[in-house]
C-alpha cells in the first residue's frame, strides 16, 4: 500500500515536471493585452451594470427574496384594493371630473373647502358658454335602512336643510326598483298600492293582472318622486312578504351634461342662422338658410326631448311591483316509480297483475322485452289512492328494489277527499328486471381490465426500481 | 512572509481593477496570461482557439471582477472562467481533436526545432492516451497547478470523481512514462 502510494507520488511528480517543461514553450502572444484592451474599451460601460445586476441577484437569495417578494405583493395588493375602493365607494370619485360639488357644513364640523361648479363647453361658434347649473337635490350615498343594499341617492331631510348653503349641481341619477310581493289578496293590495302612490304624489304607469281564481297575479309599474323612492319601497314592503327585491341606480350626469351642451350649441346655431336669414337678399340664399335652419331646429327639439326624458326619469323613480297570491294546493294523487329486480319476470308480472285486479286498479300498459338474454317488463298502473301505499309495498316484496320514487298525495285545500266514485288516479310505473348474479359480462370485463392495468403498473414499477438500483450500483 | 506580501499586492490590484483601473488589470493579464494560454492550448489543441478563449476569459473576468470577493485566491477563479469558456467552445465545436502538431512548430519558443518536435511528440502521446475528462483533470492538477478542491470547482465535478479520474489517468500514464526514459 505504502509502495503504491510512493509510486503514485513519483508519477505525479514526473507528470508535473513533464508539464513544466511544456510550459516553457507555451506562451501567449505578446499582443494579447492590446487585443484585450481594445475590447475592454468597448464593454467597459457594460461591466458595471452587469456586476450590479449580479450583485442584486446575489443579495436576493433565500429569506431576502421571500421578504422582498412578499412586501412587493403586499404593496401591489394594497394599491389595487385601495384604487378599487376609491373607484367604487368613494362618492367624490363617482362625480364626473367636470362637476365639482360644493360641500356643506355637517354636524358643526369645520367648513369644507368650497368649489364653485362651472362647466365650460367649447362651442362651434367659438364663444365659450358657461353651462347653467342644473339644480337638483343633493345626492347622498348610503345604505338602505331596511335591506342593507348599497344603492343610489337618498334625499334625506338633513341635507335638504342645508340647501341654502349648498350650491350644488347634484348628480343625475335614475333610480329603479323591482319588488315581488306575496299578498293575501291581489285586488286589495292593488288598491293599497294605488292609494299609496297617490299619497306620495306619484302615478301608476301601467297595471296588468292575470291568473285563475285563488291564484291571481298582478304587475304594477309606479312612478314616485325621487325623494319618495325609499318611502315608497318601505310602504310596499309592508303590504306583504317580499319575495324578491332589486334596486338599481344609474348615474346619467355625464350624458345629461353632454345633451345640454349640444342643445346650447344647436340653439346658438339657430340664432345665428336666424340673423343670417334676416340679412339674406336673394331667394336662393333664403331657401338654403331656411333648410339649414329646419335641420337645426329639429336637432334642438330632439335634444330637448332626450333631456326631458332623462329629467323625467331622474325626477320620478320607477318601481315595478309584482303581486302574487300564495300558491294554493289543488290536490294531487300520489304516484310512484319503481324498479324491482326479480328472479322470474313472468311469474312476478302475473302476481302483480293479479294484485292490481284484486284492488280494482287499471293496468294502463304492459310490455315485456328481452335484452342480452335478460327479460324485463314495464307496467303502467292506476290504483285508488286508498290502496296506493299497500300496492307499492306489495310490489316491493316481489324482489329486490333497485330504485323507488314515491310522490305523496297532496290534499286539496277544500278538504275534498277522493272516494269510491272517482276513478283510480294514483299512478305507478313499474319495471321488473330479471336479476343476475355477480359474474355479469360487464363485471367480468371491468375486473379483468382493472386487474390487467394494476399488474402492468406493478411490473413497470418493479422494472424501474430494479433499473435505478442497478444504476446506483454501477455509479458507486 | 513573502507569500503574504504577494497576496496583499494581488488584493490591492484586484481592488484597483474593481474601481475600473485598466492598468491594474493589465498587470493581472500579464501575470496569468501564459498559465491560462497553456491550459487553453492543452485543452483545445489549437493556438488560435486557445488565444481566443483566453481573451474571452479575461474579458469575462474584467466584467465580473466587481463581484470577486477579495481575500479569495484569484488563480482558481480565472481558471474556472477559462475552463467554462473552453468547455462551451467544445460544445459549439465538438469535432476539435487534440492534435498538438498544427501550430506549435510555426512559432517555436523553445531551444531549437528538433527539441521542440520531440517535446511535441511526447506531449501528443501523453494527451492522446487519456480520455477527455482525464485530460482535463491532469491538466488542471499538474500543469495549471490547481488543488483537488479547485480542480473540482473549476470542472464542476465532485472531489471524489476528480480523485478517481486523476488516479486512473496517472495509472495509465505510469506505463507510458516508464517506457519513455525521457520523461
Amino acid at each position: 500500500m505504502t509502495d503504491d502510494k510512493n509510486n503514485f507520488t513519483n508519477i505525479e511528480r514526473k507528470v508535473q515536471s513533464f508539464f513544466q517543461k511544456q510550459a516553457t514553450s507555451l506562451k501567449a502572444s505578446k499582443d494579447l493585452w492590446p487585443k484585450i484592451e481594445a475590447r475592454l474599451d468597448e464593454k467597459v460601460t457594460d461591466a458595471g451594470a452587469k456586476s450590479t445586476k449580479r450583485g442584486l441577484r446575489q443579495w436576493l437569495v433565500g429569506p431576502r427574496l421571500i421578504v422582498a417578494s412578499t412586501s412587493i405583493s403586499a404593496v401591489l395588493i394594497l394599491i389595487v384594493v385601495g384604487s378599487m375602493w376609491l373607484t367604487t365607494n368613494h362618492p367624490a370619485n363617482i362625480t364626473p371630473s367636470n362637476i365639482l360639488v360644493r360641500s356643506g357644513i355637517e354636524h358643526g364640523a369645520a367648513p369644507q373647502p368650497t368649489i364653485v361648479a362651472t362647466t365650460t363647453v367649447a362651442m362651434p361658434t367659438s364663444t365659450a358658454i358657461v353651462a347653467e347649473p342644473v339644480t337638483t337635490t343633493p345626492t347622498v350615498w348610503g345604505l338602505n335602512p331596511s335591506g342593507g343594499t348599497v344603492f343610489g341617492p337618498i334625499n334625506s331631510n338633513s341635507t335638504d336643510s342645508n340647501s341654502d348653503v349648498l350650491d350644488t349641481i347634484g348628480k343625475q341619477v335614475i333610480s329603479q326598483a323591482s319588488v315581488s310581493l306575496e299578498v293575501n289578496t291581489v285586488s286589495t293590495a292593488l288598491s293599497q298600492v294605488e292609494t299609496m302612490v297617490q299619497n306620495l304624489g306619484g302615478s301608476v304607469d301601467s297595471m296588468s293582472s292575470n291568473g285563475e281564481q285563488n291564484q291571481e297575479q298582478a304587475t304594477v309599474t309606479i312612478r314616485v318622486p325621487q325623494d319618495q323612492f325609499l318611502t315608497a319601497l318601505d310602504k310596499l314592503q309592508s303590504l306583504g312578504t317580499v319575495q324578491n327585491q332589486n334596486i338599481t341606480s344609474q348615474d346619467v350626469t355625464q350624458q345629461y351634461i353632454d345633451l345640454q351642451a349640444q342643445l346650447n350649441s344647436a340653439q346658438l346655431e339657430e340664432q345665428s342662422l336666424q340673423a343670417i336669414l334676416a340679412k339674406a337678399t336673394t331667394v336662393s340664399d333664403e331657401i338654403a338658410i331656411q333648410e339649414q335652419l329646419t335641420q337645426v331646429i329639429a336637432q334642438a327639439e330632439n335634444l330637448q326631448g332626450q333631456i326631458n326624458y332623462i329629467q323625467n326619469q331622474v325626477d320620478m323613480a320607477t318601481i315595478t311591483v309584482t303581486l302574487n297570491e300564495p300558491t294554493q294546493n289543488v290536490g294531487q294523487p300520489p304516484s310512484a316509480s319503481l324498479s324491482v329486480a326479480v328472479s322470474n319476470v313472468d311469474s312476478s308480472l302475473a302476481s302483480v297483475k293479479q294484485l292490481i285486479s284484486g284492488v280494482g286498479g287499471i293496468i294502463d300498459s304492459s310490455s315485456i322485452s328481452l335484452n342480452n338474454g335478460k327479460e324485463s317488463a314495464y307496467l303502467s298502473l292506476q290504483v285508488y289512492r286508498a290502496n296506493f301505499d299497500q300496492i307499492v309495498l306489495a310490489i316491493g316484496k316481489e324482489g329486490k328494489i333497485q330504485q323507488k320514487t314515491v310522490q305523496e298525495a297532496v290534499t286539496a285545500q277544500n278538504g275534498q277527499a277522493q272516494q269510491g266514485n272517482s276513478p283510480p288516479d294514483a299512478s305507478i310505473s313499474l319495471s321488473l328486471i330479471e336479476s343476475s348474479g355477480f359474474w355479469t359480462t360487464t363485471n367480468i370485463l371491468v375486473i379483468s381490465i382493472t386487474g390487467g392495468v394494476v399488474i402492468i403498473a406493478l411490473l413497470v414499477f418493479l422494472v424501474l426500481v430494479g433499473k435505478a438500483g442497478l444504476l446506483r450500483r454501477r455509479i458507486s | 512572509m513573502i507569500e503574504q506580501k504577494t497576496i496583499m499586492t494581488e488584493d490591492g490590484i484586484i481592488r484597483r481593477c474593481q474601481a475600473g483601473d485598466r492598468e491594474a488589470f493589465r498587470s493581472l493579464v500579464e501575470q496569468y496570461q501564459n498559465m491560462l494560454y497553456g491550459t487553453a492550448y492543452l485543452m483545445t489543441g489549437s493556438r488560435m482557439a486557445a488565444e481566443d478563449q483566453v481573451q474571452e476569459a479575461f474579458l469575462s473576468a474584467w466584467k465580473g471582477i466587481g463581484s470577486f470577493r477579495i481575500g479569495h485566491p484569484l488563480k482558481p477563479w480565472l481558471v474556472r472562467i477559462l475552463v467554462n469558456k473552453v468547455l462551451s467552445y467544445h460544445r459549439t465545436n465538438p469535432k476539435t481533436i487534440i492534435s498538438i502538431d498544427t501550430d506549435l512548430v510555426a512559432d517555436p519558443v523553445g531551444d531549437d526545432l528538433a527539441e521542440e518536435i520531440e517535446r511535441r511528440d511526447q506531449l501528443q502521446r501523453v494527451m492522446q492516451s487519456l480520455s477527455e475528462e482525464q485530460r482535463q483533470v491532469v491538466l488542471l492538477r499538474y500543469f495549471t497547478g490547481l488543488s483537488l478542491a479547485e480542480t473540482s470547482a473549476a470542472l464542476g465535478r465532485q472531489q471524489g470523481t476528480i480523485k478517481s479520474q486523476a488516479h486512473r489517468a496517472l495509472e495509465q500514464l505510469k506505463n507510458l512514462i516508464e517506457d519513455d526514459n525521457k520523461l
